[in-house]
């Protein structure tokens, strides 16, 4: 599905990202312009990146900078 | 005169629900219809209308309650990349629909408020209908296969 309708990314592309290494949603944006405009699929794109991560990493860069640095500020 | 605020609030999250539906239903329609999926096309276009009709006395409602009726408000609007796949988006969205008009029926009804409540319920009875008909698109598509299925939806008996 179209996650980001206004650039048109879909799901799959936005997975791309974040296997490639996007580890915050402002990273993915970079990567492929999902939640750019809008910004009505940020959340979304947030929830993506948790997912991919999981709970309980604390070791990783994406854990710190998603979950465990938004729980800190 | 004054309606209670929970009821109001009910009214407006069932309105989002309804411009969402509104929006991306009309959305596959013609998405459907590029591609040439002619039966698809036009439940959802007639679906898409529907509701627009119906949010129409909602809006009146939180209006007569003394409320604003919020328009702005939107939820994320589900675009697929097939047919099929916007099938089980619309039945999410239409899920979401039907729990919200139930649960504008409880608040209105836990609050006495018999007139918003006859509206939900109404409306309710209508909405499973579109529900049900998606419902039988799950089940046709089990039955039948991907290919199958898409291929009864090209054309349109009207």
């Amino acid at each position: 599905m179209y996650v980001c309708i206004c650039r048109v990314v879909t799901q799959s592309r936005i997975r791309a990202s974040i296997d490639a290494g996007a580890s915050s949603v402002d990273e993915v944006t970079l990567e492929c312009g999902a939640g750019g405009d809008c910004g009505s699929c940020r959340d979304e794109i947030q929830s993506m990146l948790d997912e991919h991560c999981g709970a309980g990493c604390d070791h990783c860069p994406r854990a710190h900078g998603g979950a465990s640095a938004r729980a800190a500020g | 005169m004054k309606g209670h605020k929970q009821v109001v609030d009910a009214l407006n999250a069932t309105l989002t629900a309804q411009l969402t539906a509104i929006n991306q239903l009309f959305l596959a329609a013609k998405v459907h219809e590029h591609r040439g999926f002619l039966r698809l096309a036009r439940a959802a276009y007639k679906q898409s209308i529907h509701v627009m009709r119906r949010a129409e006395p909602v809006i009146a409602r939180v209006l007569l309650l003394e409320g604003l009726p919020n328009l702005q408000r939107i939820a994320k609007v589900g675009a697929a990349e097939g047919p099929v796949e916007q099938l089980s988006l619309d039945l999410t969205l239409q899920q979401e629909l039907c729990a919200r008009l139930e649960e504008l029926a409880r608040t209105a009804l836990s609050l006495a408020d018999h007139g918003t409540a006859e509206l939900a319920e109404d409306q309710l009875s209508k909405e499973q209908v579109y529900l049900h008909w998606l419902e039988a698109q799950q089940r046709e598509l089990a039955q039948l296969g991907h290919d199958l299925y898409l291929a009864a939806q090209i054309h349109d008996a009207p």
